[in-house]
């Protein structure tokens, strides 16, 4: 399973791997901002789920514009938002809407990530 | 570009209010003065004119000088100032058009005043009602105790009934305007509420947002540390529990949501919550 991460903070991107690596997923891709995902070009089609975080900081392209692009783009696997925003915020609702998209929750537990991870 | 009167201050409406009545009372004072100065039958009118005149004058000077402290008190004492005297102008007006030879119809004056009175309110609503319901009293009085009715130069045409009638137009107009102004006061300090909670909300997502991702660290960071270290049971517990009390907590926010414009302004940058927090000091909540 390949794995793409979007998250700005290094910590918990580095976490996650060796969470995601607990699960025996060892093809985790780490990206800190909306352009290092821009980077990966066609690549991206290539994984089999994404984990967005939505807001990268004040002033800075958010993961629903990443979301945007990737769609555009023509991806067309699993998507997970992995934010505190609740299913309510606003710029999710459409989203959320399309098939193969989810929410998890920040903080989630080790169980609500491997489930997010396995559907 | 002006400013619309409508926009401006009510210190500002307020003074620019009282330099507008300043100036008609020099105006019309003047204008008196000078029309029947020399005659007789007017030398007290003429006399009490010249009085009027310079509160007229006394009044745009106060204004100057009172300009950087200005208060709805300041305002009141003025506006008092420059209309009470027109009852004894009135007055001595008509007694000097009763000892006069000239034709004359009663009540002209108070039309100007009762109008003004409905428009001009630099001190506030409620002095302008006293005022309008003392220059009602005031017909009255002129019209029995000057025996107005039966002076051989008046010319009635209507009056005193249409200068009574105008009054209480005019008094009806001043509580409408009262009320509306009311309602504005009302829906001005609601949208103030809705700013609040709105910012209230942002600040508090903010917080939330910030909270989320150190917290998914620690909950990642604890089951690492479980799995890798082998935590004590007891101690692990206890961490777990506080680090969900706190998920919890922060939960609670998420209802916040849907008061955020999130298509205009995102979460708060440090110093906007900084400069937001300030302007509470500021003002009374």
């Amino acid at each position: 399973m390949k794995v793409l991460l979007l998250d700005d903070d290094p910590d918990m991107c580095a976490l996650m791997r060796e969470t995601f690596e607990g699960f025996r997923v060892k093809d985790v891709t780490i990206c800190n901002s909306y352009q290092e995902v821009v980077d990966l070009g066609e690549k991206i089609l290539g994984y089999d789920i994404v984990f967005l975080d939505v807001n990268l900081g004040l002033g800075h392209k958010t993961g629903v514009d990443v979301f945007n692009w990737i769609t555009q783009l023509g991806y067309k696997n699993r998507v997970i938002f992995f934010t505190g925003h609740a299913r309510s915020y606003p710029l999710l609702v459409d989203a959320l809407n399309r098939p193969l998209v989810g929410l998890l929750e920040k903080p989630a537990t080790v169980a609500m990530i491997k489930k997010a991870l396995y559907g | 570009m002006d400013k619309p009167f409508l926009q401006f201050s009510s210190k500002k409406r307020s003074e620019l209010s009282l330099i507008f009545l300043s100036i008609m009372v020099i105006i019309f004072s003047s204008m008196i003065v000078v029309g029947y100065w020399g005659k007789t039958a007017y030398e007290t009118l003429i006399a009490v004119r010249i009085i009027h005149f310079g509160i007229g004058i006394g009044s745009l000077i106060a204004i100057y000088k009172l300009r950087n402290r200005w208060s709805e008190k300041i305002a009141k004492v003025l506006f008092s100032l420059i209309m009470f005297p027109i009852f004894f102008t009135a007055w001595f007006n008509h007694a000097a058009m009763i000892n006069s030879d000239e034709s004359w119809t009663p009540f002209k004056g108070f039309y100007v005043v009762v109008l003004g009175l409905t428009v001009v309110a630099p001190a506030g609503y409620l002095i302008n009602f006293y005022f309008l319901l003392a220059f009602v009293f005031e017909i009255i009085l002129i019209w029995y105790a000057l025996d107005i009715p039966n002076q051989p130069n008046i010319i009635l045409s209507g009056e005193p009934y249409y200068a009574l009638g105008t009054s209480i137009i005019c008094l009806l107009l001043l509580i409408s305007r009262y009320q509306d102004e009311k309602k504005i006061k009302h829906l001005a300090a609601e949208t103030a509420k809705i700013e609040f909670a709105k910012n209230l909300a942002r600040v508090l997502l903010t917080i939330r947002d910030r909270m989320n991702t150190p917290l998914q660290n620690l909950s990642l960071l604890l089951h690492i540390l479980k799995n890798t270290y082998h935590l004590p049971e007891q101690k692990a517990a206890a961490l777990e529990n506080a680090i969900q009390d706190i998920i919890l907590t922060n939960r609670q926010f998420n209802g916040l949501e849907t008061l955020v414009d999130w298509q205009g302004n995102n979460l708060m940058s440090d110093e906007e919550i900084e400069t937001w927090l300030n302007s509470l000091g500021q003002k009374d909540i």
